[in-house]
Order: structure tokens, then sequence, then C-alpha cells
């Protein structure tokens, strides 16, 4: 390495830390970076998705529940992507298929309309819980890859010891700096990943009571329906 | 990998680079060092006794000399001391305190060169210590005295502190520490090898290993007048067992050379007598 990178090994600069690491800690590091940009990213489009799906469901089923007629309503909200709006997608098409035929199981149709707006809510809710494992893993999995990281980095600096006869800290303190600084990428990546599914999984549960709460108010109207 | 997903990857890419760029650029470095809240004291470890430790006091000053006399010097007094009873005729209860105040002056030979002016600085000095001359009186005249057993006894004690005061060596040196001016052989010998030691410490490094705080090895070391090493010889090694004996000739160089680096001392030249041959010097772990 050049002095210029030894002599700044005493500073907070990244670069030079991780310059200056051992080829498995800069491997480590990397990976740690990687994953905290995925988690990042991950966060940032959850967020953004979370808010915009609140927002229009609020606005749907305001409509939804104002409108007169829901055939027409249905025809507007084909192709809406919208959970609530596939939730009662499914529901519809459910419902046509079975009251389509002349003779109407209504017991049977009552119980295929729950089981379609189940399925579709529990779909939903798998679409967009998708990504939040990987929050949960990097969350777990990341301080223990920086510790391994800073182990194998110390590891290091103790044989740099040992090869020089020499403890003073001069020698020990830029390997432990670039070693510790895996485990500050480490944590810098679990954290925000830890405190984002933590949020999300709480955002998520609302949303599935919300839909939930929709689907059963929906099967009530439908199934008041049957009953003309 | 929709649009939102597009642009969280761009914001997460984007804040990664900015916050790694500005830690780069140091922006998060701690700022200037801060000043230290008290100038520093510079600070100098002695551990030797300086050559003069205590004031006088004035009661041992009064009945020491008499004590650190010998007895043939005692003869003389009755010789110095008839000159002065003229004119010290001044203070009303004279003859039995001027001799008993003569010896205090005694350790000065000035008196006795000019006797023509002895009798002003004595003047001086009889009113200043009439406490001195009761205490003086006591010891150096006892038989007199109504208490004649007490008194026999007490320039008993005397004389028998006379006897051990030069032979000790070490030992009186502490007890001795209030008399500056009766400073003995042995107590300037001590001192001499405090201040060897303290320039040895520096070259000093004990061997480790298993029970080597246990050795101890002596050493008399023979100086030349400059200060410089003569020869050294090991006199004694002690607390050796089975498991440091291996430790005890290093032990012994090391104490050797200690000496050897730390040389030459610089010694008082006008006690070369005392310092020409300097020991037992103990070396141990931590050297005293």
């Amino acid at each position: 390495m050049t002095p210029v990178i030894a002599t700044q090994a005493a500073s907070l600069s990244p670069l030079a830390l991780f310059l200056q690491a051992d080829i498995v800690v800069k491997i480590v590091m990397l990976g740690l970076l990687g994953a905290s940009i995925w988690t990042w990213s991950i966060i940032v489009s959850h967020w953004a998705r979370m808010r915009t799906t609140a927002r229009d469901t609020d606005a749907f089923e305001r409509d939804f529940w104002k409108a007169e007629n829901t055939d027409a309503f249905y025809k507007q909200h084909k192709d809406n992507a919208l959970p609530t709006a596939r939730v009662f997608q499914a529901a519809m098409f459910e419902w046509r298929r079975s009251t389509g035929r002349t003779n109407i199981d209504r017991d049977g149709t009552r119980a295929r309309l729950a089981t379609a707006m189940g399925t579709a809510v529990a779909a939903e809710l798998d679409r967009l819980g998708d990504r939040l494992n990987i929050l949960a893993t990097v969350g777990s999995v990341a301080p223990f890859v920086g510790l391994f990281g800073t182990v194998w980095g110390i590891m290091r600096s103790f044989t740099a010891i040992a090869d020089q006869q020499n403890t003073s800290l001069a020698v020990v303190a830029p390997g432990i700096a670039e070693a510790l600084f895996a485990t500050a990428i480490g944590l810098f990546a679990a954290i925000p990943a830890v405190i984002a599914y933590n949020r999300f999984g709480h955002g998520l549960n609302r949303l599935e009571a919300r839909l939930t709460r929709f689907a059963d108010t929906f099967h009530a109207t439908l199934s008041r329906e049957l009953e003309l | 990998m929709d649009r939102a997903d597009r642009t969280g990857l761009g914001i997460a890419i984007l804040g990664h680079a900015l916050l790694f760029g500005a830690l780069s650029v140091s922006l998060l470095r701690p700022t200037a060092k801060l000043p230290p809240l008290n100038p520093p004291i510079e600070v100098e470890l002695i551990d030797a006794k300086s050559l003069v430790t205590a004031a006088p006091d004035a009661v041992r000053e009064a009945s020491a000399p008499p004590a650190a006399q010998t007895p043939a010097a005692a003869a003389p007094e009755p010789v110095a001391a008839p000159p002065p009873p003229t004119p010290v005729a001044a203070p009303p209860p004279p003859k039995l305190v001027a001799v008993a105040k003569a010896p205090p002056k005694k350790v000065e030979p000035r008196p006795l060169a000019k006797t023509a002016d002895a009798p002003k600085p004595k003047k001086v000095e009889t009113p200043a210590t009439p406490l001195a001359k009761a205490d003086a009186k006591a010891q150096a005249k006892p038989r007199p005295s109504r208490l004649g057993g007490l008194g026999a006894q007490l320039s008993q004690a005397a004389s028998s502190e006379n006897a051990r005061a030069p032979g000790t060596g070490r030992g009186t040196a502490a007890q001795g520490s209030g008399t500056p001016a009766t400073k003995t052989a042995a107590q300037l010998e001590a001192s001499f090898i405090q201040a060897l030691f303290v320039k040895i410490k520096r070259y000093w490094r004990a061997p480790t290993g298993v029970d080597a705080e246990l050795l101890r090895t002596q050493l008399v070391v023979t100086l030349k007048p400059d200060g410089s090493v003569g020869s050294i010889t090991v006199v004694s090694q002690s607390g050796d067992n089975e498991n440091n004996s291996n430790l005890k000739a290093l032990h012994a160089e090391r104490a050797v050379n200690a000496v050897r680096r730390a040389a030459p001392f610089d010694l008082p030249s006008e006690h070369y007598a005392i310092w020409q041959s300097l020991g037992p010097l103990t070396f141990d772990k931590r050297l005293n």
C-alpha cells in the first residue's frame, strides 16, 4: 500500500480501510455493502408501494361503498392491481360463474365466494410481503458476517504482531480498525433491515386485517343478494 | 422489477455513495484536537534521599554534639571553656552555664582560631538559647545536680548512644535524619548507594522466568576517583531454587552489566574515601 493510505488509516475513511484490508475481509465488506444496498432498495420500494397502496385503497373503498351498480363498478375496475380490487375481482368472478347457471346452490356459492376471497387476500399478502424475508435474513445474518470479517482481520493483525515482534499500538491499531470496519458495515446493514422488517411486518398485518374486513363485508353483501 | 423497485434501488445506491463519499473525504472526522485542559507539568521521579534531609531542631542540636563527641574530644572542652567566662559576665547565672554552653560551639573550630573575637559571637548567642543551655547543662553536668541518680542514668544512656552511633550503618542513618551536621560515614555511604541505584535503575533489567523475582545478587563495587568503575565482585546470591537456578548466572551478569553501563557516577570527590568501595549493593527484581 502507498504511504498515503497508511497515514489515512487512522481516519474514518472507509476507502482507506477497505483498501488496506485482507482479501477475505474485502469480500466480506463488499458482500455486506451489497446487502445494505439491497436492503435499502427494498425498504424504499416497499415503503413507497405501501404508501400508494394505502392511499389508493382508501379511495377505492370509498368509491366502492358509494357505487350504486356493482356490475358497472366491476367493469370500471376490471384491471385494477390494488389488493382490495383484486379481492373484489375474485369475488365478482366467482359470483358470476356461480350465479350464471339456472339452479343456484346458495350455500355452495357462499362457500366458494368465501374461499375465493380468502385466496385472493392470501395471494395479495404473499405478493406484497415477498421480499420482506430478505430484510429478515440480512438483519439476522449481517452482524455475523461482519463479525467473521472482524475475526479474520484481527487474526491477521495478530500474525503481523508475531512477525514484527512488536506489540506497539502503531502495529496493532490499523489492522484492528480495518477489521472492526467489517463489523461496522455488518451492523450498518443489519440495523435498518431489522427495523424495517418489524415495521413492514406490522404494516402487512394491518393490510391483511383491512383486506379481510373488506372481504367479509363484501361477502355479507353478496350473501344478502343470494337470498333474493 | 417494477418502477418502485427501480427507484428504490437507485435511491439506495445513491444514498450509500453519498454516505461513503462523505466518510471518505472525512466530513465526519473529529475536528481538531482539543487543547489539554491544564498545561503539562514536568514530573521527575527521584527516589534518592538528599544529603541534608531536614532542618536541625534546637533540642537535638544542643544535645547531639556532646553525644557525637568521643570522650577523648571532651578533654579539650575545659581548655576552650576558660577564656569565655570573663566576657560572658553579662548574664547573671554565669559560670556553670558557660561551661555547659561551650560544647555546642566546639563543633566549629572558629572560636579557637581567633581568640580575640571569640567573645562577640558568643555574646550574641547566649541570650538566644536558654533552652538549649538548660538542656545541655542537665546532660553535661549531671553529677552536681540534686537528682544525682537520674543524672547518672542519663549520662549513661548518652554514652551508650555515643558508642553505638558511629559503628552502626544504615539503621542509624534514618534515626539521625534530623541532624545533618553529624552525618556519619555510614549515612554518607548509604546515600551514595542510593545515588548509585538511581542511575543503575535505568539500566537494570531483571531476567524473567519462573521464580526469577526471588533471586538476589549482592555486588561490591570499587570506584575510581573519576567515578568510573574499578572492579565489581559478586559477593553473594540468594533466593535460588531448582526453578530459577539456570537464571542465577544471568541475574549476576545483568547486575554487573547494569553497574558498568551506568558508570561513571558523579559523586562528591571530597568523600572519595567513603565511596571508593561501595556495597553490598543488593539487586532484586525491583531494585529497592
